[in-house]
């Protein structure tokens, strides 16, 4: 997963982050990413660290 | 009604949604008032098969999204174009040509820019008002194809299967 910010008018690559499973689908609001992985989870990430999780679901 | 796959869709505006299909056409419906939709207009790129190939594939179409300011549509297909359609336009206004495979999605990012992700894992962003390429500095590459892009207000991600 990557995240990158408007830094002086161009995009910069904040960080890449390898997650234990393959990502399908993403929703972003201006505090959380949800991500929905292919083996049927959904994580939540604070929008400025997609590093640590704040919450993951069993698989739907 | 699409004849095959909806492949993504978008809200553009208040009472309008777009829908983009494997039958490459993007749709724009209206959200009439009992809350059903309408279809007001057939997007398709009939005139750029010079070639001949109009049944090729490549012109289905995966992903799009809506850039509120120019009321503009960007959509990406299988040929690594992404195509700009005006708000009354039927044809694409503008070819953006950048990628070097196929575009699988794109997303908004702050009324500035459409950010396209492509099946080798590449990432660009494009200025809405030029529409120049900008690659992102840093380490900005997936190993495989990006499956999905988002944006917040600052914030732009990408999702991959690596």
């Amino acid at each position: 997963m990557g995240h990158f910010k408007l830094v002086d008018g161009a995009l910069q690559s904040e960080a890449l982050v390898k997650k234990g499973s393959s990502i399908t689908q993403m929703v972003a609001t201006d505090s959380v990413v949800y991500v929905l992985y292919t083996d049927k989870t959904i994580e939540m990430f604070k929008s400025d660290n997609i590093e640590t999780s704040i919450n993951k679901t069993d698989k739907l | 009604m699409h004849s095959m796959g909806i492949n993504d869709m978008v809200f553009a505006g208040e009472d309008e949604l777009v829908t983009c299909s494997s039958d490459r056409t993007v749709k724009r419906w209206k959200v009439v008032e009992n809350s059903s939709l309408e279809e007001s207009k057939t997007l398709d790129l009939q005139d750029f098969d010079k070639d001949g190939y109009k049944e090729n594939v490549e012109k289905q179409f995966l992903g799009l999204t809506y850039h509120p300011e120019s009321g503009n549509i960007y959509s990406v297909n299988c040929n690594s174009d992404i195509n700009c359609w005006g708000k009354d336009s039927v044809q694409a206004d503008k070819v953006l040509r950048g990628h070097m495979n196929t575009v699988s999605c794109i997303t908004n990012f702050a009324n500035k820019f459409v950010v396209s992700g492509d099946n080798d894992g590449r990432i660009l962003a494009w200025n809405t008002e030029t529409g120049e390429a900008i690659r992102p500095s840093g380490v900005y590459k997936h190993k495989i194809a990006i499956q999905s892009l988002c944006s917040n207000s600052e914030n732009v991600y990408s999702g991959s299967g690596d």
